[in-house]
């Protein structure tokens, strides 16, 4: 039974329907497209990211320090299994969206959790291999090929991440539980995870003296978790030397825990499932009967979808946070940038075009406009039954964005403008070329998800952060920061900097005003094949 | 065959079910009715073992199933007012692992499957993802699943809702099959008419309490069952 129940949960996670949200031989032109666009992230990820690990690990092998590659898989194993396990587990694990199937069957509830559990473990698996092949790659290609180095190294990766789902599911269940009786749960946990993220941004820069290769600069913050995690340091004596008592502790210890962890939680899991989440809400709430135009509506609708979905906020809104503290921070550290500057000034690299590369990703980053149509999931039938022009609420859509990313961008440009005594002329421009981006990225989103819609999902991560629109939301992006950076290199040539992100900004605008002609009668095509 | 003793259970302060007692025997066909919030669902699903209750204890032939939930649950079939299925999987995968958990052999599947399927008009569509079922074609293939391992208590909420007459004729006359063949029916409806015609038994529900139990005809005596519960619904 617990196989069947594995096979059932794994393809309702994975199924190729459900990923790409459309029928692949159904729409054989479509699939071709998007499986190049997959093929060229992923080449172009794992070539990125693989070149600098061959790299690092030569750097290492040269230095006799090899096994520190072996860290680095363990830390970035470690890590996705913990963002994972902490999102996750208090709803896969703690509240089954699928309790009232799965509850009246005569199935063991062991069986049940723990047939929850593989299929968590091989969704982490599988998320951990994209980022794991490329070091180890480099690992094994410096390295001597031992029939234990092999086999200890597969087993420790399959081992590594259920120490941290049995701590971390209980920290989600805690934050869950305690936030849900709090007035602004959802804002509070937004909080949380965002004071998490940039925990974790300020440690890993916070060591990093970058050199000849960016990763150089983690190789002490990397070190240092292993003295923090004896775990690592097991993997690593288990990998790198051979030694077997070590791999035997790791997978007894793993193993161990985790066999205890099941059999101790089926009660509390069976609990759990079977209390009525409430939310808090005040009931003294006055009813207002405010009339507002339709857009304004739609618009108010998509602030109450996106702080109701904390993951939807943490995905797509990281972009303005960042925006928000690095604009912050330059206040702060003046000395250092205004030195950083210097550095960067003598080797002929303008400034404004640095500031909007920073700019850019994190604009780029803040991609709602491509997933919110799909996010309407079930109610979409309904938003379609309504007398509302299909361009109004993609509008909405592509509004909504504009007012998550553009008044932080102009707030970030006031503070750095401030802090680098930028003149008139430089902050025009930049204000020109990060509101024009701003406003093509949103009309951008807004296409892709009329393209490629996913109106079926049983959890919005699958929407926001798995689906073919998001991948191409956030690739587009970064393709369109490179094809302008290219176009003004080459303006560069021939006009001063200034004139040719003036150019750029124009051509920006143009862009974005030909898509917003385009929008209404594209979002009216498409609404009528939904 | 079924039952429910002084059973209690609660959502913080508010008692959903207040001491309910009621016996379901063999062969009856038991309707359950109440207005909305009225402690219906929350009834259905303490006796599937969805939820757990407080006091009191459910028994179906003789076994408890707080005592022993894997037995009593070989021996029902629940079917929820939302037919919210794998959509991921097809409609013959989704029955495949029904029969499956209920250990039903490949033969007397093949059986059922062909039977029911034919029967409800899904059988060109078993093949299709379940995402592309219409709501009463799944609700219909919910009901096959509960029938293939033909379970002695038959617990169903609404299951009219979202049914096509046909379906609706056909499923009714389903129930007074099993009940003949000495399974028990339990299951709650708004539609009156149903109960009425249908139900040897029938018990009111109102605020978590029983109000009226027994058979149909003894229940609503001369009056129409709309009439009893609308005096029912408007007492303080």
């Amino acid at each position: 039974m617990y196989l069947h129940l594995v096979k059932v949960f794994f393809k309702e996670s994975f199924s190729l329907k459900r990923l790409f949200g459309f029928n692949l031989k159904e729409n054989k032109l479509k699939t071709v497209l998007i499986g190049f666009a997959i093929l060229y992230a992923l080449v172009a990820f794992l070539g990125g990211f693989g070149f600098l690990f061959f790299d690092l690990a030569k750097i290492l092998s040269e230095q006799n320090q090899l096994e520190v590659v072996l860290s680095f898989l363990a830390t970035y194993t470690l890590g996705l299994s913990v963002m994972m396990a902490l999102f996750r587990s208090s709803g896969y694990i703690f509240h089954y969206k699928d309790y009232d199937i799965l509850a009246p069957l005569p199935i063991k509830e062991q069986t049940v959790l723990l047939a929850k559990l593989t299929v968590m473990i091989l969704m982490i698996y599988i998320t951990s291999i994209i980022f794991i092949a490329p070091i180890a790659f480099g690992y094994f290609y410096f390295g001597d090929i031992a029939f234990f180095t092999v086999v200890y190294f597969i087993l420790g990766f399959l081992l590594a991440p259920l120490l941290p789902i049995v701590v971390l599911s209980f920290v989600s269940l805690l934050i869950t539980t305690l936030t849900s009786k709090l007035p602004g749960a959802k804002i509070f946990n937004i909080i949380f995870m965002f004071a998490f993220f940039l925990g974790i941004f300020a440690l890993t820069f916070s060591v990093n003296e970058t050199e000849v290769n960016p990763l150089t600069g983690q190789i002490n913050m990397v070190k240092g978790l292993a003295t923090y995690y004896p775990m690592i340091e097991m993997f690593i004596n288990s990998v790198h030397h051979q030694d077997h008592v070590a791999f035997l502790l790791y997978a007894g210890i793993s193993i161990g825990v985790f066999m205890l962890y099941v059999l101790l939680i089926t009660n509390l899991v069976k609990k759990t499932n079977q209390s009525k989440r409430t939310a808090y809400f005040n009931r003294n709430k006055a009813v207002t009967f405010q009339s507002s135009h339709v857009i304004m509506t739609l618009v108010k609708k998509e602030f109450k979808t996106y702080f109701s979905v904390p993951i939807y906020v943490l995905n797509t809104g990281l972009g303005v946070v960042i925006i928000i503290a690095m604009s912050v921070a330059s206040l702060f550290f003046k000395q250092d940038i205004e030195a950083f500057l210097i550095e960067t000034t003598a080797l002929n690299v303008p400034l404004l075009p640095l500031i909007l590369i920073v700019f850019g990703f994190s604009i780029v980053m803040t991609y709602t406009s491509a997933v919110s149509l799909s996010l309407e999931g079930k109610h979409f039938s309904l938003l379609k039954s309504l007398p509302i022009d299909p361009h109004d609420i993609m509008l909405s859509k592509v509004l909504f964005n504009m007012l998550l990313v553009i008044p932080a961008s102009i707030l970030g440009i006031t503070l750095i403008s401030f802090a680098l005594a930028l003149t008139p002329v430089e902050i025009f421009l930049l204000l020109l070329l990060v509101t024009g981006l701003s406003t093509l990225s949103s009309l951008m989103g807004s296409f892709i998800n009329l393209a490629v819609p996913k109106f079926e999902f049983s959890n919005e991560v699958e929407v926001i952060k798995q689906s073919i629109a998001s991948l191409l939301a956030v690739f587009g992006g970064f393709a369109l920061l490179v094809t302008f950076g290219f176009l003004y290199s080459l303006l560069d040539k021939v006009l001063s900097s200034n004139m040719s992100l003036f150019l750029i900004g124009i051509f920006l605008y143009a862009i974005s005003i030909g898509l917003y002609v385009l929008l209404k009668p594209t979002s009216r095509k498409q609404f009528l094949k939904f | 065959m079924l039952e429910i003793k002084n059973v209690s259970k609660s959502y913080g302060n508010k008692l959903a079910n207040d001491q309910i007692t009621l016996i379901i025997e063999p062969g009856d066909l038991y309707g359950f009715v109440g207005h909305n919030g009225a402690g219906k669902t929350t009834l259905l699903k303490s006796i599937a073992g969805i939820i757990n209750f407080e006091k009191g204890d459910i028994l179906v032939l003789g076994k408890s199933i707080k005592d022993e939930p894997l037995e009593v649950k070989k021996l029902i079939a629940y079917i929820p007012d939302n037919p919210d299925i794998y959509e991921s999987l097809t409609g013959i995968e989704y029955l495949n692992f029904i029969g499956d958990v209920f250990k039903v052999s490949s033969l007397e599947r093949k059986d059922l499957i062909e039977q029911y399927a034919n029967m409800f008009e899904l059988t060109s569509v078993l093949s299709h993802p379940i995402s592309s079922y219409s709501h009463g074609m799944k609700q219909k293939l919910v009901i096959i699943s509960a029938l293939i391992h033909k379970p002695k208590v038959l617990l169903l909420d609404e299951p009219f809702v979202g049914l096509d007459p046909k379906a609706s004729f056909l499923l009714k006359e389903t129930f007074k099959g099993l009940c003949e063949q000495g399974s028990s029916i339990f299951f709650s409806t708004h539609v009156l008419e149903v109960v009425e015609k249908l139900c040897n038994k029938v018990a009111i529900i109102k605020q978590g309490k029983i109000v009226a139990q027994g058979l149909t005809q003894d229940v609503i005596k001369d009056q129409s069952l709309e009439h009893l519960f609308m005096e029912i619904a408007s007492e303080v």
